[in-house]
């Protein structure tokens, strides 16, 4: 089983998604970016779209973010956006 | 008998206006939550950004940013009064009202006014400061609401038109108990974005760049603080109005106890009259 990480989205209104995951892609000014567990300390701005994540049990959730920032630090990506929301 | 039919309407009259306030208590109790929800929320988010804002301020790079750059000139200074939406909730608005009229006169920078709130724009024209402009803040203001402030009162700041924002508000001590209050919005005094960390930096990359990154977090940061003073201010109008309407509610319970004895008081009396009318007739016919 691969390593896993945490993932927390975060809105000015709620927790959306405090969850252990495998990978998640984040949207992006260029494109998408990749990230996995154990990732080099790091904080880029979101723009919207929608993010993809691979959950414990290998399950993918979309969720649909505003533009935000997202900080990766001590094996836990924290995204902060004004809204977000899982596509079912 | 009239007497007795007046004091049965008038306990009429008081048991309908104690179904208004109870209601109006319920509706200002879940209002009240829905807000505190609300503000735990913005907490969580406000902690969060300015870990981050620590992190990226952190080191030895120096910055700096317009809203955290207090003006050469301190002239003019803008007032913002964060009122209600309506009355029946006790001094919560004349309290705040009055206090803003006993600090202005002390400053002598010209003075002016941003009115969020419905009673402000309803009650205050006459104050004495001039009104720029008024916001209708809703009773649970969501970041949206938030974000349209901030942006105005960014503009008032960086466009030179006012040198200082202050907040007047009521802050939210408990559900008793709220304090008029004010607080230097802009310059800003982000504490997370001035202090500067020790040691190496923890973070590696940067995307797209370090500076660009300050800027969303301190607009961020800046927009946090005033959702959440708009949230605080609301929990503490919620608050002021349930405690108000709660002590309403119990005042008619009273006065309903009072009427009633007054009733029992009366019907009695008309009883014993009947009854000596009676017994008057009854002894006047054995007379016979």
């Amino acid at each position: 089983m691969r390593d896993l990480f945490r993932l927390c989205i975060v809105t000015g209104d709620a927790t959306v998604l405090n969850t252990q995951v495998q990978s998640v892609n984040l949207p992006m000014d260029f494109g998408s970016l990749g990230i996995l567990a154990h990732h080099a300390p790091m904080l880029c701005t979101v723009s919207k779209g929608v993010l993809r994540c691979v959950l414990e049990d290998g399950n993918t959730v979309r969720v649909r973010v505003s533009s935000g920032v997202a900080n990766v630090i001590d094996n836990e990506l924290t995204l902060l956006c004004s809204n977000a929301e899982v596509v079912e | 008998m009239a007497n007795l039919r007046a004091i049965r309407t008038r306990i009429k009259s008081v048991e309908n206006t104690q179904q208004i306030t109870k209601s109006m208590k319920m509706v200002a109790a879940a209002k009240l939550r829905h807000t505190q929800t609300a503000f735990s929320a913005l907490k969580e988010y406000a902690k969060r950004s300015d870990a981050m804002l620590r992190q990226v301020s952190g080191g030895s790079a120096d910055w700096s940013h317009p809203l955290l750059t207090p003006h050469e000139k301190n002239e003019r200074v803008c007032y913002v009064l964060i009122v209600g939406n309506r009355g029946l909730c006790g001094t919560y608005n004349s309290a705040l009202l009055r206090y803003l009229q006993d600090l202005a006169p002390q400053d002598e920078r010209e003075k002016s006014l941003v009115v969020c709130g419905r009673w402000g724009r309803d009650m205050l024209p006459g104050a004495g400061i001039p009104i720029r402009k008024t916001f209708e803040i809703s009773d649970a203001p969501d970041g949206k609401e938030a974000t349209e402030l901030a942006a105005y009162l960014r503009e008032l700041y960086l466009g030179g038109e006012a040198d200082e924002i202050v907040l007047v508000y009521q802050q939210f001590k408990s559900v008793l108990q709220q304090i008029p209050c004010t607080k230097t919005l802009l310059p800003m005094n982000a504490e997370a974005a001035q202090e500067k960390r020790e040691g190496e930096d923890r973070l590696w990359f940067y995307e797209p760049d370090r500076a660009s990154l300050l800027n969303t977090l301190v607009d961020m940061a800046f927009n946090n603080t005033v959702h959440a003073v708009l949230l605080e201010a609301r929990t503490g109008e919620h608050s002021a109005r349930m405690s108000a309407m709660t002590a309403a509610a119990d005042n008619t319970e009273e006065l309903i106890g009072e009427l009633t004895l007054q009733l029992n008081h009366a019907r009695q009396a008309a009883i014993t009259t009947e009854i000596s009318e009676i017994a008057g007739g009854a002894e006047a016919l054995k007379n016979k």
